[in-house]
């Protein structure tokens, strides 16, 4: 009978001219060869652990995984649709649709979608850019308002709010802005969290705004 | 010390030696060996059979010269080099042959163990980790619905809308029939072209009888009581009193719904700045005056 211990070379593959034979009494699991029992109990035990540490870790690495995922898409004011950035859950067709309810005339293509409207010589346009049915990017101008009156404000304000819809104190912050760049006739940029923010007065009496997704 | 005479017969592991009545310690004796000699140091031989040499002490490792025939089965067995009768030598150990060289207990071979234990459980932890989180926050951001709303939030009261098109309370009648029929003696066609039609409504024009296209007033609208636009247009000149009265006019009639006092401030208005291109909203009606055509415009105010 050969008692070598776990790991050991066996007689049949050990070198010639070596031999390690295990101690008197000693079997697999002896101490010294960290596995056994009783004062080596410690070996084969902490081999136990692994798994138990394994299932452990996984578990804490993916609630806390989890409860970060959540809370990440929780704060987040965009979601992705496609290779783009979208205003959250809000489909372009349900923007189209109020803005008809509302006496716009909508035209729909494949990934954009405009609706102006016109009152007097004053044009309301809004072009939309759709990806996933969502929106990644607006165009909305005022065109012929001398000068642009709450009408035109609210137009603009309608749309520069749209990714931030369920957050009243940002929507203010943003009409604030846009107020200010409106009447101050300026052409600016901003980042506003997710999307980035652009003013500009391409002709005296008229006023762009385009927004877009960061991605 | 003890008498160790040679011939005597010694323990598998060497480390004791019968006297003929008991086991005895082989004495320590510092592994020596002969001035010239070269050799390994030898284990102890198998039992029966004396040390070669002066003796080793326990645990010497034997490098070389090891005798296979020490860890096979049956080569060496249990207390084949004991005397009959002879109790087993200690630290013989019971049933298992051939152990005559005890490693050290302890120490160096848990080493290997106990890094392979700490590679071991750091890459489970780093393994787990990495696919806890992935499956985790694949699921918190599946599960999760951003913020915002599906519906499309509410419009302001200043909010761009179609009824907000048409000019309060102005009628067709009120135009065409009544300012420019009645009161005028102008003629007045449908001017709607298929492009405008949808687009722009319908469209109506207004002459002099005379048709000398001095003068004109265009109408747009999409109903009786949806007018758009009324443009009075006139060529004799700025400054004459047929243009002066026609944009004067032209605000007294569409203001004419919201009562005398905006009528007159509209007729005022439109008299004053007839020759110019100024804008003025009045009861939510935009008044433009142009030189280029020379001429005065009424459209809803935004």
């Amino acid at each position: 009978m050969t008692a070598s211990p776990p790991g050991a070379r066996t007689p049949a593959s050990a070198p010639p001219g070596r031999s390690l034979a295990g101690p008197p009494g000693s079997r697999p699991g002896s101490p010294g060869d960290g596995v056994g029992s009783g004062p080596g109990a410690g070996g084969r035990g902490r081999w136990f652990l692994l798994p138990v540490l394994g299932v452990a870790m996984l578990l804490l690495a993916g609630a806390g995984a989890f409860f970060g995922a959540r809370s990440y898409e929780g704060s987040r004011a965009s979601q992705s649709c496609g290779s783009y950035s979208c205003i959250p859950r809000l489909e372009a067709e349900t923007v189209v649709k109020a803005l008809q309810d509302q006496g716009h005339t909508c035209t729909v293509d494949s990934n954009h979608r405009s609706c102006e409207l016109h009152i007097g010589f004053v044009r309301f346009r809004a072009s939309l850019q759709v990806s996933d049915e969502l929106i990644h990017a607006m165009t909305v101008d005022v065109y012929r308002a001398a000068p642009v009156g709450e009408t035109g404000l609210a137009y603009l304000n309608w749309f520069a709010t749209l990714p931030y819809a369920g957050d009243p104190e940002t929507s203010a912050q943003i009409e604030e802005w846009v107020a200010e760049q409106v009447n101050g006739n300026k052409d600016t940029r901003a980042v506003i969290g997710d999307y980035q923010y652009r003013l500009t007065n391409p002709e005296t009496y008229a006023v762009e705004l385009s927004i877009r997704g960061n991605f | 010390m003890t008498d160790q005479p040679s011939g005597q017969r010694y323990s598998p592991d060497g480390r004791f030696w019968w006297d003929g009545t008991a086991w005895r310690p082989v004495e320590a004796v510092p592994p020596a060996r002969a001035p010239g000699q070269l050799g390994p140091v030898q284990f102890p031989p198998p039992a029966g059979q004396p040390p070669v040499g002066p003796g080793r002490p326990p645990g010497t490792n034997q490098v070389g010269t090891n005798q296979v025939g020490t860890n096979q089965v049956g080569t060496n067995q249990v207390g084949a080099g004991r005397p009959p009768g002879a109790p087993a030598p200690p630290g013989s150990g019971p049933g298992l042959p051939g152990t005559t060289f005890p490693p050290p207990r302890g120490g160096v071979p848990g080493r290997p163990s106990k890094v392979g234990f700490l590679l071991g459980l750091v890459g489970t932890l780093v393994a787990t980790a990495l696919l806890g989180g992935l499956v985790g926050g694949v699921a918190g951001m599946v599960t999760t619905e951003p913020p915002g709303n599906e519906s499309a939030p509410g419009f302001a009261a200043e909010f761009p809308t179609g009824d907000r098109q048409y000019m309060t309370g102005v009628t067709l009648a009120a135009v065409v029939e009544d300012w420019m029929k009645k009161s005028n003696s102008w003629v007045c066609s449908d001017t709607t072209s298929p492009e405008t039609s949808g687009k722009s409504g319908k469209a109506m024009e207004c002459l002099p009888a005379d048709d000398d296209r001095e003068m004109y007033v265009t109408i747009e609208y999409d109903a009786d009581d949806k007018i758009k636009l009324v443009a009075g247009r006139c060529r004799v000149g700025l400054k004459s009193t047929p243009c002066t009265t026609l944009a004067a006019s032209l605000a007294d009639v569409v203001l004419s719904p919201q009562g005398d006092q905006l009528r007159k401030q509209a007729e005022k208005w439109a008299t004053e700045n007839a020759d110019s291109e100024r804008v003025t909203t009045i009861g939510g009606i935009r008044l433009e005056a142009s030189l280029d055509p020379h001429g005065m415009t009424a459209t809803p105010g935004v």
